[in-house]
């Protein structure tokens, strides 16, 4: 049984005013919690694992989505952070759009399942414009958490 | 010279096979792969549930194949659509101007509408009795 994207989202690192302005320094804010949570053993191995992903591929999905992602042994147990950005940051989208909502996947190597079932469920729960819209105008981090405990039920 | 190349998917394991191969046609010839989805355009509110599922299950296919992808260092982008598959086949051509088309041979859609239709080559994959 999978664990649901609720679950798998840090509260600490739900940040709702992102300070950085481009793709990596938006990446190493996003993975700031993981490592002060212990959940990230390497951060110069994991933020290489991200890059090396983000520079053969968009993992901006468009609709002003982005999902960087990483599979790698530098990371204990499957967790998701969370970042607004109400200027957005370029992920390279294909719809050109800069990417306002932000989720950072982190997985252990061996956990290949549960990474795909994650970045399917999240990819389509961010398609729907009522989640972006939710996420776009909660006031805290338990108004994410309804946002998307509320829409990840249907 | 291919440098581009549009791959067609669905939940099939023939288009799962065509997407290996085309992984490793891509890596031989250093050409980016477009992956592209569709989903059928159903009636919203009747068939939510549903459609919450099958879209799960196609961004499933799309990063599976985009992990394969990104283990063989092959540039990847994914694609998910709703509508006529056709239609949106072709639009994604206009679109993005792929140098030729792959599609699995046991695709539902038409071998001479996709020919017809489609601006450039197509190669339709036959899954091996091996794969």
């Amino acid at each position: 049984m999978h664990k649901k994207i609720s679950e798998l989202l840090l509260r600490s690192a739900v940040i709702l005013e992102l300070k950085a302005q481009e793709k990596n320094a938006a990446i190493q804010e996003l993975t700031a919690p993981l490592i002060a949570e212990g959940l990230v053993s390497d951060e110069a191995e994991f933020i290489a694992a991200i890059l090396r992903r983000e520079n053969l591929e968009s993992t901006g999905i468009g609709s002003g989505v982005a999902i960087p992602h990483a599979r790698t042994n530098a990371v204990k147990d499957a967790v998701l952070a969370f970042g607004r950005s109400n200027a957005g940051v370029d992920f390279s989208s294909l719809d050109g759009k800069p990417s306002q909502l932000i989720f950072l996947i982190a997985a252990p190597e061996a956990m290949k399942r549960e990474y795909i079932w994650t970045l399917a469920k999240l990819s389509s729960l961010l398609r729907r414009e009522e989640v972006r819209t939710g996420l776009l105008n909660a006031q805290t981090a338990d108004e994410v958490y309804a946002v998307v405990e509320r829409y990840e039920r249907l | 010279m291919i440098n581009q190349i549009l791959l067609w998917l669905d939940n099939s394991p023939a288009a799962r096979a065509a997407a290996s191969w085309t992984i490793a046609f891509a890596r031989s010839t250093s050409a980016r792969i477009y992956a592209l989805y569709v989903l059928p355009a159903t009636a919203k509110s009747r068939r939510e549930k549903r459609n919450s599922v099958q879209e799960e299950q196609a961004w499933q296919v799309l990063y599976e194949v985009e992990d394969e992808a990104f283990d063989q260092q092959v540039r990847i982008s994914l694609l998910l659509e709703t509508g006529d598959p056709l239609s949106r086949l072709t639009e994604v051509c206009t679109s993005y101007q792929p140098d030729i088309i792959v599609v699995s041979a046991d695709t539902l859609l038409s071998a001479e509408s996709l020919i017809r239709h489609l601006p450039k080559p197509v190669i339709f994959y036959k899954l091996d009795k091996e794969d």
